[in-house]
């Protein structure tokens, strides 16, 4: 089956450096992909380029078979009943002046303008139908965030592009947005894309997963296969980093991140943008001559795609 | 999720009811829209209310003061200067709206689309605007005039196209902030057209400087067309305008002084009256109204042994607002206590109270004990000989705790010579060493915004260890860096504890933050402290039903989407903090009890129901 969205070496240029450095990745209906870094990684200018605010440099994005990448405005407006979004922090996605109804409003087809449908609308996420008479201050940071995913499935997208939608709430509400996605995907069959950093929350919800650094992709598949088991150095140390909350777990982990030596960010020297190298072989604690010098292709490992020579020398030689 | 409690209501009664007041208009706007309302009325009717006619000279009642029929005197040629002043008001506020509809239609209108658009279009106009600003007014003015003939309505369109850049200034700025702002990306992807966005979300959000330009435009055209006026580039006489009857005064001002009076008195009252409407509309009126109940919950009485800063019933209130309400808590040397919570719970105040921080419109309650000193209500010169070498502090943006026009060098060895060194140089760098900076000097020549996130903090915390604190009081110290960074953060905050034996004390929200540093967690919620105890007890075996609920919604790996257990509500406000539990109407275990009696901290628990530790089967998973 084609895939709904399909991202083809994606580069996105900002003045002097590389934001996005040749990522492809798909989207299939229906499923959750999560797109995880740290800052710098890209994640959600991939995310944004996807949306058509920022113009990719070089590559293909293909929405539904149709490539949307330099979509003229009049083509992006026929595509934004298809294709939605839902920002990190809902306290400025919404415009202030404008009551909730109206907002919500906005991005309905025109067919569907009427108060039943916003107010059904505001329900089935979770908030009372009188909302629409409301502005945003009058909520808090978790209902906001509601408003903002009423908005994003009003139009009953085929795909959703959520940049960090929970990093900014307060832990008791992220549990309620999460399940509130994963809710409206099971319901409604929306495919979405999720950036995020929060790993454990990425896991969560998504099906595959694609991890970035500096622009690139070092590793993508199965959300529950890398998680378990992540195979590229950088997934590796990634994992290593975030902690559990079990202080003894946590300590054991400790002493394995220690182990394995990961460079420090502030020691590593800066790659050059135009190094052919792997962007993490300065910090890298397993990198030989080749990675400073040769671009690692992605291979196929199982069902994973990992950037990283070691992992192709291991399989060469095996 | 089940529901809570079903009597939410006794403890909606308890607290003071949510401020909703009807916000009385601002006096000054009250003052200035009246007058100029009724200056406006006094001009479209002047031919009916003026008691005469305004050029009908009574040359027997010549430059008269105030009496019954020549309300405001008269003039040298015995015209009633009431009437005059009337039918002048037409051409001044006339001109004053000519002036504001140029600058409005020019500079808006570019402004806006300059700021949205950007590219050459924004350079371009930008520059032209800078030149207006620069070009002397009043010679363009006498110049206009000179050409076009004596005529203020020109001066005025002149005047109306220089002002037009300040409004191009503004309307740009503002256009190019709220083009930023997330609601037009999300205006952008629901495909509303760009001319729509700019009217519906752009426009609006920019209204409040464009209207106090606009009126603080009016005062200075007004006063612009009466000194125009003044001069004799005006209409010529015997047309009444306010200038010319300045200039007709100061010719009889020693005659008569009283003819100054309400010709001047017109203009000052006029232009001070735009100045009031500007004024008003400057201040964004935003006091919070809230009123709250005391508590007169007794704080558990405690200075632990050993410990190195402790504080027993801190409150810290702004105004009628406690937004600290008796924390009691107590850090030891060379261990970690978390203070943990959602946004808006406290901590954060909680920490700044700690380390003698606070604004000073806070109030502290309390005490606050450094090794047997107490702080609270210290004086700014005694905290000043405290902090650094017994408290000091690292906060959340490691960057911006920075001073950006100083090196990082300079930043270190200034503390360094406060606390005696006597080679603050190699000390800096030294400094920089111990906290993991290989390239220690390069680092010392360097400026904040050179740094990175992580090497921002690591830098900060080098400065605080600079007067070698008994107490670190760490703010969120790794919530804005990556988490490769955090752990080595984290590593760091660790290793420097152990060499020296410092107390920290952490605010943050993150559980896993909480498991790899902490010794002891205190866990808040609406200010205050409702359970602490060992990590291990408070992670593995939580009784507070709050703490318990909030580690049940953490995501765990491998645990694929099953839906996550969730805490219906958020946190209260301030504002809406009740005197019995706040977490009740919250809390599936409340019974009418905990809305009845405020509830102590007692066996390191702040709840009538603490959950039964042996009832606590569930184990965290590990990966």
């Amino acid at each position: 089956m084609a895939a709904l969205l399909e991202v083809t070496d994606l580069s996105v240029r900002f003045k002097r450096t590389l934001g996005v450095d040749g990522v492809s990745l798909d989207v299939a209906a229906g499923e959750t992909v999560g797109l995880v870094g740290e800052s710098g990684s890209g994640k959600s200018t991939i995310g944004r380029a996807v949306l058509g605010l920022v113009p990719p440099s070089e590559g293909s994005i293909r929405f539904a078979g149709q490539e949307i990448g330099h979509a003229s405005r009049r083509t992006r407006r026929a595509l934004a009943h298809e294709l939605q979004v839902v920002f990190q922090d809902p306290h400025s996605s919404l415009d202030p002046r404008m009551t909730v109804g109206a907002t919500v409003r906005e991005g309905l087809p025109p067919d569907r303008r009427t108060d039943e449908h916003v107010a059904a609308l505001l329900q089935s996420v979770g908030l009372p139908a009188d909302a629409r008479h409301r502005y945003p201050h009058q909520f808090s940071g978790g209902q906001r965030q509601r408003i903002a995913i009423a908005r994003a499935i009003g139009p009953d997208p085929k795909l959703v592009v959520c940049d960090e939608p929970i990093s900014a709430l307060d832990l008791s509400t992220q549990a309620a947005i999460l399940n509130l996605f994963a809710e409206l995907q099971d319901r409604t069959g929306v495919a979405l894309l999720f950036v995020a950093h929060d790993l454990v929350a990425v896991e969560h919800l998504s099906d595959r997963i694609v991890v970035l650094y500096r622009g690139r992709v070092m590793e993508a598949g199965p959300a529950a296969e890398i998680c378990a088991g992540p195979l590229h150095p950088y997934t590796q140390a990634l994992w290593a980093a975030a902690p559990v909350v079990d202080p003894e777990e946590q300590r054991r982990r400790r002493t394995a991140r220690a182990a394995a030596g990961v460079v420090s960010a502030s020691a590593a020297p800066p790659t050059a943008q135009s190094s052919n190298g792997c962007p993490f072989a300065p910090r890298c604690p397993v990198a030989e001559p080749v990675c400073h010098t040769v671009r690692p292709a992605e291979e196929q490992v199982g069902h994973r795609r990992v950037a990283c020579h070691l992992l192709a020398a291991d399989r060469r030689a095996a | 999720m089940t529901h809570s409690v079903a009597a939410a209501d006794p403890a909606k009664m308890l607290a003071a009811p949510p401020a909703h007041r009807f916000r009385r208009p601002d006096t000054r706007l009250v003052l200035g829209l009246g007058w100029i309302v009724l200056l406006l009325l006094g001009a479209l009717l002047a031919p009916v209310v003026a008691p005469h006619d305004p050029l009908a000279s009574d040359i027997g009642a010549s430059l008269q003061g105030p009496s019954g029929t020549y309300w405001l005197g008269t003039d040298n040629l015995g015209r009633d200067v009431f009437s005059r002043l009337l039918h002048g008001a037409g051409s001044a506020i006339g001109g004053v709206l000519v002036a504001i509809a140029v600058g409005l239609a020019l500079g808006l209108t570019i402004g806006v689309v300059a700021g949205y658009v950007g590219g050459w279009f924004d350079t371009l106009t930008s520059r032209i605007a800078d030149l207006i600003l620069a070009l002397p007014g009043i010679l363009l003015l006498l110049l206009v005039l000179a050409v076009l003939g004596r005529d203020l309505t020109y001066a005025m369109i002149a005047y109306g196209f220089l002002v037009s850049a300040a409004f191009f200034r503004l309307a740009r700025a503002g256009a190019a902030e709220v083009r930023h702002e997330l609601f037009v990306d999300a205006a952008t992807v629901a495909g509303v057209s760009p001319a729509w966005t700019l009217v519906r979300h752009v426009l609006p959000n920019m209204i409040r400087p464009i209207v106090v330009q606009a009126s603080l435009t009016a005062s200075t055209a007004l006063l612009l067309q009466a000194g125009l006026s003044f001069l004799g580039l005006g209409a010529p006489p015997p047309a009444p305008q306010w200038g010319a009857m300045v200039q007709e005064a100061s010719q009889y001002l020693y005659q008569s002084p009283w003819l100054m009076v309400p010709t001047g008195g017109v203009i000052v009252l006029t232009a001070l009256a735009f100045n009031l409407v500007g004024d008003a509309l400057t201040d964004e009126r935003a006091r919070p109204v809230a009123v709250r109940d005391r508590e007169t919950v007794r704080p558990e009485p405690a200075v632990p042994e050993g410990s190195v800063l402790a504080a027993t019933d801190l409150r810290v209130s702004f105004g009628d607002l406690t937004v600290v309400d008796g924390v009691t808590l107590a850090a030891h040397p060379g261990r970690t206590l978390a203070l943990v919570g959602e946004s808006g719970c406290g901590k954060t105040l909680t920490a700044l109270a700690l380390a003698g921080l606070l604004p000073p419109d806070a109030h502290v309650d309390g005490s606050v004990v450094l090794d047997g000193r107490e702080l609270a209500g210290a004086s700014e010169k005694e905290l000043e000989s405290v902090r650094g070498n017994g408290i000091a502090y690292i906060s959340q943006e490691p960057i911006a705790s920075l001073d950006p026009s100083y090196s990082i060098g300079s930043q270190l060895r200034e503390p360094l010579k406060l606390h005696g060194s006597t080679a603050p140089r190699t000390e800096a760098v030294e400094l920089l060493r111990r906290v993991g900076i290989a390239d220690a000097e390069g680092v010392a020549r360097s400026f904040p915004h050179q740094l990175s996130g992580g090497m921002a903090q690591r830098v900060a915390i080098a400065i605080a260890l600079t007067g070698r604190p008994r107490v670190l009081i760490a703010d969120e110290p790794t919530t804005a860096l990556d988490v490769t960074v955090q752990a080595e953060i984290l590593d760091l905050l660790r290793e420097i504890q152990a060499q020296d034996g410092t107390a920290v004390v952490l605010v943050t929200h993150d559980w896993g933050v909480v498991a790899d540093v902490a010794d002891e967690v205190a866990v808040m919620y609406a200010g205050q402290v409702v359970e602490h105890g060992t990590v291990a007890e408070v992670i593995a075996a939580p009784r507070h039903p709050y703490t318990r609920d909030l580690l049940a919604a953490l995501p765990e790996p491998g645990q694929g989407r099953a839906p996550l257990p969730t805490i219906p509500g958020s946190v209260p406000p301030p504002a809406e903090w009740v005197p019995t539990c706040r977490y009740a109407n919250r809390c599936t275990d409340a019974t009418e009890e905990c809305l009845l009696h405020p509830v102590v901290l007692a066996d390191r628990v702040r709840c009538l129901h603490p959950v039964a530790q042996k009832e606590e089967s569930w184990q965290l998973s590990s990966r």
